[in-house]
């Protein structure tokens, strides 16, 4: 347990420097309650042992922000599923790719990907609103990512020789716009992955 | 009662301070105190994270609000989906102490 000290404002803002949005919020409220205490005539320490220990209100403000978190998280994963799809389908139908009586590897792995991906983001959708959402919805978040990544990557793949056609700018703007939300989808993974140290 | 007790109840209890109208964080911490008797020993920083809390479930908004001579304070208001809430927590409450309440009242001694 973290003793008070005089760098309490600091204190708190690592426990939180995780989240620079949450971090901020914490530094303005103990500010603005500082300032309230300083008013009423109360020293400094006196008032940062009323407002509570930190790694306590550290705790607090995680628990406080992570649903919000996830939520943000779940709804980037849902763009990145319907633009996956939607580019998809363009691509294919686009370039004449869909062919089901002759399927290809990359076809296959685009198809089977995106639906694993999908079903994945189903089942976080449902855990997200159990007691322990972070727990529940982690793994099928990383797994819908990894299997929309690489859907999103086979897709491309199919798409390649069309590159030099005067589809080319356009399939190059839906890879790019994809690959932004998977890179999206992935920082906002790696933000709710480091709330677990207070679960 | 110590802060556990109140952990559960502390959103409901922050519901009820702001239906008396927009308060900033530590005047909800001072209401709170008042209209308690100073029973809720809690920290008063976890206030401010329950606070947010509700702005992120829509039940508060909050704005800053400068007064004229004074620091700027962020000052929190109930949403109309807050009051909604806090109307279904206080008739799930007043269901849940009368039943609670009927097993701790002490039990009356048989007549003889």
């Amino acid at each position: 347990m973290r003793r008070l000290t005089g760098d309490y404002a600091g204190a708190l803002e690592r426990e939180l420097g995780f989240d620079r949005a949450l971090a901020d919020r914490a530094r303005e409220d103990l500010a603005e309650y500082m300032g309230e205490m300083a008013d009423a005539g109360l020293d400094r320490a006196e008032a940062e042992r009323r407002f509570g220990e930190v790694h306590d209100i550290a705790c607090s403000y995680a628990s406080a922000a992570l649903p919000g978190r996830l939520r943000q998280t779940l709804g980037v994963a849902g763009w990145l599923a319907l633009a996956t799809f939607l580019f998809m389908r363009w691509r294919s139908m686009q370039l004449g790719l869909q062919s089901f009586a002759h399927p290809t590897l990359l076809g296959v792995v685009d198809g089977v990907g995106f639906l694993l991906g999908a079903a994945a983001l189903i089942v976080a959708w449902r855990r997200g609103r159990s007691q322990d959402a972070l727990r529940g919805m982690r793994a099928p978040l990383i797994f819908a990512s990894i299997a929309i990544a690489v859907s999103t990557t086979a897709s491309l793949l199919r798409a390649l020789p069309a590159l030099e056609g005067p589809d080319g700018t356009l399939i190059l703007a839906t890879g790019i716009v994809q690959l932004a939300l998977l890179l999206l989808l992935i920082s906002r993974l790696r933000l709710i992955s480091r709330y677990r140290r207070f679960a | 009662m110590n802060a556990e007790m109140l952990k559960g109840h502390l959103d409901n209890v922050i519901l009820a301070t702001l239906e008396r109208g927009p308060a900033h964080g530590y005047a909800v911490i001072e209401d709170i105190r008042q209209r308690s008797g100073g029973r809720f020993d809690l920290p008063e920083g976890t206030v401010y994270p329950a606070l947010h809390r509700l702005e992120i479930a829509g039940l508060l908004v909050s704005d800053w609000v400068t007064p004229d001579a004074g620091r700027r304070k962020r000052v929190y208001t109930l949403t109309p989906a807050g009051r909604d809430a806090l109307k279904d927590r206080r008739a799930g409450w007043t269901e849940f102490s009368r039943a609670v309440g009927a097993f701790m009242e002490p039990e009356k001694p048989c007549a003889a």
